[in-house]
């Protein structure tokens, strides 16, 4: 019998990495003391990959295919497969699929929870079967990263509720904090660190600050975090994309488009996404390659067979891929695509360092202030990004010691014994606010109420506006509740009193109304405000008229989006 | 060896991370690195995949002439027919011969190549800590290496820039059991190795001394019939019939260079599916993406259990011989206190169910990452040199082993047929000489022993008869040593020919030695 299932009323708990190309789970092991990573289907990358089949015993019901194999199954079945939900949580778009003609919808989180559903049950049978020990897990830490919205976290974690962990015990927490946790395990020194995280789909600095207690365990605390939600490997991949995309279009003489399914161009429509998908997969792989080598080459012969053969036949050098700037959209919403066009490799790395240099300004620090650099995340490894960070830093950056890829989900692990075993020695994260919370006022003013860097306790942050809103207008019963969170860097923040909701770096989480406040001249009625943040750093709202016949409303900021 | 500069640090924090006491295995299939935690007293592997697949890396280098650049590790297999490559493997076989390889028109020398392989695998210790300083490091050798491949070795550590002074060499046998016998010596346990690696799989019976580092070995086998080597041509062989089966045109007109490269490639990646507990309960699916139009291939659990079935009848034959063939009287399961099941044949989860059926009482210790045993034995090995962790690094006494050279004489020279230190189960290689008067009938053939020392002794003196006549310089003969046991070996001589002016004759003689 293992020594897993200490807190039999709390049950297990497993670290979940739960990331855009890749997730990694693992449990904390109180018997060797240390975090260990569960392997899913024999590996420990699991891709968060999913893929959908007819129920070959009824034709109503579907059958799922997970982590590699349904990676694999997407050039076949593009049609039936999933990758990359992560970057689909936070939003309202339906995913669909089709599988036998027939198509289904399914929210993001349906699917997140799919596949948090499959990583559960495998780590179920891992800990039973290999570590011996009985129970399910029935609780988990998931990591998010820095700079998610509350959206995505609130998404984040009703998938993991469907994926049938028990509603109270899944607790979010922030990838980077997750991973310093692993680096610092092992650290005997004060020090402060500049996690670099850069995964598949997001990029995330963060500053740490180390300290060694008396006891010799580590005391985390988060001073600042910067990140951009909209970069990562994927983006990286798709300079590539693009440059064997230009080939085809000349190969073609630009009359075939495969984005547009209804073009009239001769190319099926599963032609055209198996050819997409084909070529996404080229790229990375040319990636992966260009990462140790100077120049590869990419065989894509043919990409597609109808109208006519068109084969694809490039070599391509590592500085064809740094310089090459993107011309195409290559699917991206233009929004997004605005972002990238025209950027090179060295840009989007630039990028990174941008919100590093952010991330820096906000914790009011310097390069020279940090006394390590340590790097998560597959796209880190990109020769460029380490020669960025050792310019920037005038050091080279250290991988954790244990690998860049499981660092997270191992810190999460971490989180897990803490939760189940509170008392027991070990690092402790002290959680903060990372950015000054607060409302909108009149005049488009921005009060803030949560400042950065506060120290959220156990059971959350609970700050009260420290005056109330009153209405603007006579005889009005509804007031405007919209939050706001300062994302600026603490050196370009201007003073208190003078700061705008239109300003840049401001960034609008909610809004709602509070309805029924007894109508009265202007000025007359008061609205009491409290914010509650949690430890997963989640913010719930509550505004209360303070009249007599008074209502509360406790909004969730999450219903600025629906 | 000489450990002075770790000495020197020795005096220092002992906790001072910048240190690195590191131990390396540098296998024929695959290599590891791990290094010693000062802070838990433990080795510490490191992930060389960083953590997106296996800690240990495939021992293949590739030299890739458009760009004049080297390639290591798992991207040498997946970079295959990418552009005008060659391809290594095997380097650590090929010490000890002097041995040159062509690489784009210039001959490199194996120690040469081996010291690039060096180079990068500890630039991995750098990647954990950028400022990190090596402290000592301890390769982990095969144990029927020779001094000259020894000497070839640390050379290579030389080129790739760590001095003698930091490096030791220590038998691959000695390294694991440095790792088993860690924080513990059970003087008198009876130990089965089983070192199940892409070669063939070795198995030995060792028991611990009294004095709780000597290894007395009771019994000592090798099969080359069975390695993960073979077994993964078989799978080769599934997969390329299941390519055929779905593009019988390239079949018919034979599969060309990039598709061969590509299947290697996705055999690499792909093979462990068939060998996983997940088989069990549903058919695996493959997807052939790289074909065109791509296709998909379900793989069950018949198809496994087909593959499996002759390697697993060998390998239970295999495991009784260690027991049976001993030193000593018969050895029984019951006499074995633990079944140590190192290599990478251990990943594979019928090897597991096949010791385990074999000892079902429990005795078996597997490991995780089986393939790291002996990297992990080396650190081990390196910080007990260094008096950093406790004990002393296990040394092994083992009589299955040449104590001498064996070899023959022609006229002042010393030619090995077999060198100190090999098994006498393992396969020595073919000499071939040319005998430099003319030959009428008889000439006289001398084999004889040579000490470490260099002391010789005649072991037989049985002329070489019925040669076929020919002028001086003209008859070139092959020499062979085939042991017959571990007292007994019988050299077969064969004739050569001359190129086309003396064919060859079907000419042999066999000469037994008594050892």
């Amino acid at each position: 019998m293992g020594t897993l299932g200490l807190d039999t009323e709390r049950g297990l708990f497993l670290g979940i990495d739960f990331g855009t190309t890749n997730s990694v789970v693992s449990i904390y092991d109180f018997k060797a003391g240390e975090a260990q990573t569960i392997p899913i289907d024999g590996a420990n990358i699991f891709p968060t990959a999913i893929q959908f089949e007819a129920d070959p015993d009824d034709d109503a019901k579907l059958t799922r295919v997970f982590g590699v194999q349904a990676r694999e199954a997407v050039i076949i079945y593009p049609q039936s497969t999933i990758l990359s939900i992560k970057r689909f949580l936070g939003g309202d778009e339906k995913l669909s699929i089709s599988v036998d003609e027939k198509e289904y919808n399914f929210s993001p989180q349906e699917i997140a929870g799919e596949i948090l559903g499959y990583l559960k049950q495998k780590a179920d049978e891992y800990a039973q079967e290999e570590l011996n020990i009985s129970g399910e897990f029935s609780g988990c830490v998931i990591t998010v990263p820095a700079n998610s919205t509350d959206k995505q976290k609130k998404m984040t974690k009703e998938a993991a509720i469907l994926a049938g962990f028990d509603e109270d015990s899944v607790y979010l927490r922030l990838e980077p904090a997750a991973s310093a946790i692993s680096y610092a395990i092992n650290e005997t020194s004060d020090k402060k660190v500049l996690v670099y995280d850069f995964g598949g789909g997001t990029f995330d600095a963060c500053v740490l600050d180390i300290k060694i207690e008396a006891e010799g365990e580590p005391t985390i605390s988060i001073i600042s975090t910067f990140g951009d939600n909209d970069l990562g490997g994927n983006d990286v991949d798709k300079i590539i994309m693009d440059m064997i995309y230009e080939e085809f279009k000349k190969l073609t003489n630009e009359e075939i488009d495969l984005f547009d399914e209804n073009a009239d161009d001769g190319v099926s429509k599963r032609q055209k996404k198996v050819a997409l998908v084909r070529l996404q997969q080229a790229a990375t792989q040319a990636k992966e390659r260009l990462s140790q080598t100077k120049s590869t080459k990419i065989q894509l012969a043919p990409l597609i067979q109808e109208p006519k053969i068109v084969n694809i036949n490039m070599e391509m050098s590592r500085e064809d891929f740094y310089g090459h700037r993107r011309i195409n959209p290559l699917g991206d919403k233009p929004e997004l695509f605005e972002k990238f066009a025209g950027k090179n490799l060295h840009d989007l790395i630039g990028r990174t360092l941008d919100c590093v240099d952010k991330c820096l300004e906000a914790g009011g620090l310097t390069p020279a202030d940090i006394d390590e650099v340590f790097t998560v995340g597959g796209s880190s490894s990109l020769l460029l990004a380490a020669d960025a960070i050792t310019a920037r830093f005038n050091k080279e950056p250290f991988k954790s010691r244990i690998s860049p890829a499981l660092s997270i989900s191992q810190g999460a692990a971490h989180y897990c014994n803490m939760i189940m075993m509170p008392t027991v020695r070990g690092p402790v994260v002290q959680e903060k606010t990372i950015h000054p919370l607060g409302l909108e006022i009149a005049g488009r003013r921005f009060l803030e109420i949560v400042p950065a860097g506060e120290t959220i306790p156990k059971d959350g942050l609970t700050i009260d506006a420290s005056e109330p809103l009153t209405t603007n207008f006579d005889h009005v019963s509804s007031m405007a509740i919209v939050v706001y969170e300062n994302t600026l860097p603490v050196s370009l923040k201007k003073d208190k009193e003078s700061q705008s909701v239109n300003q840049e770096g401001m960034k609008r989480l909610a809004g709602t109304s509070l309805r029924g406040i007894p109508q009265g001249p202007r000025g007359q009625e008061k609205v009491k405000v409290i914010f509650h943040v949690g430890q997963d750093n989640m913010l719930k709202v509550t505004a209360r008229s303070l009249s007599a016949t008074g209502v509360v409303t406790e909004l969730s900021v999450d219903e600025l989006y629906t | 060896m000489n450990w002075k500069k770790y000495k020197a640090l020795q005096k220092k924090d002992k906790r001072d991370e910048t240190y690195f006491i590191v131990g390396l295995d540098i296998g024929n299939d695959s290599s590891g690195i791990a290094f010693y935690n000062f802070i838990d007293n433990e080795p510490e592997l490191i992930d060389l995949s960083g953590g997106y697949g296996r800690p240990t890396i495939p021992t293949v280098m590739q030299y890739i002439a458009e760009s004049k650049e080297w390639v290591y590790g798992e991207y040498a297999i997946l970079n295959r027919g990418m552009g005008r490559e060659v391809t290594l493997s095997n380097l650590v076989d090929r010490l000890g011969s002097s041995e040159y390889i062509d690489i784009d028109n210039r001959p490199v020398s194996v120690v040469s190549l081996l010291s690039m392989y060096i180079k990068e695998l500890m630039s991995n210790v750098k990647h954990i800590n950028p400022k990190a300083e090596i402290a000592g490091i301890v390769a982990s050798v095969p144990s029927y290496f020779s001094t000259n491949a020894r000497d070839e070795f640390v050379r290579a550590f030389k080129n790739a820039g760590y001095e003698k002074e930091l490096i030791g060499l220590v038998s691959d046998r000695e390294c694991i059991y440095s790792y088993h016998y860690r924080k513990r010596s059970q003087t008198g346990e009876k130990t089965l190795l089983i070192d199940y690696g892409s070669r063939g799989v070795r198995g030995g019976v060792y028991t611990l001394e009294s004095d709780a580092s000597t290894l007395r070995s009771l019994s000592s086998l090798f099969d080359d019939e069975i390695g993960t080597r073979m077994i993964e041509e078989q799978v080769k062989d599934l997969f390329t019939n299941y390519y055929k089966a779905n593009n019988p045109i390239q079949a018919r007109q034979g599969l060309d260079r990039n598709i061969l490269d590509q299947l290697i490639a996705f055999v690499y990646q792909h093979k462990d599916i068939l060998f996983q507990k997940a088989i069990r309960n549903k058919p695996a699916k493959l997807y052939f993406n790289f074909a065109f139009p791509p296709f998909q291939q379900t793989v069950t659990v018949e198809d496994s259990d087909n593959l499996v079935e002759p390697f697993r009848k060998q390998f239970n034959k295999f495991i009784r011989q260690v027991l049976e063939k001993n030193l000593t009287e018969n050895i029984t399961v019951i006499d074995i206190d633990v079944v140590l099941c190192v290599g990478g044949g251990f990943e594979m989860v019928w090897t597991k169910e096949a010791i385990a059926s074999l000892f079902p009482q429990g005795k078996l210790q597997l490991y995780k990452n089986s393939k790291a045993i002996t990297a992990m034995g080396a650190a081990v090995a390196a910080a007990q040199l260094l008096e950093v962790a406790e004990g002393y690094p296990i040394t092994i006494e083992d009589r299955h082993q040449l104590p001498v050279d064996i070899g023959f004489r022609i006229g002042d020279n010393f030619i090995p047929l077999a060198e100190c230190n090999s098994f006498w189960w393992q396969p020595h290689p073919i000499k071939l000489f040319i005998i430099n008067s003319p030959v009428k009938n008889e000439v006289p053939f001398t084999i004889l022993s040579r000490s470490p020392e260099g002391e010789t002794k005649t072991l037989s003196d049985a002329p070489l008869k019925n040669l076929p006549e020919r002028p001086k310089g003209t008859t070139r003969l092959s020499v062979q040593l085939k042991f017959l046991s571990d007292r007994e070996a019988m050299a077969k001589i064969e004739d050569c020919g001359f190129g086309e002016l003396f064919p060859k004759t079907g000419y042999e003689q066999e000469i037994t030695v008594k050892l």
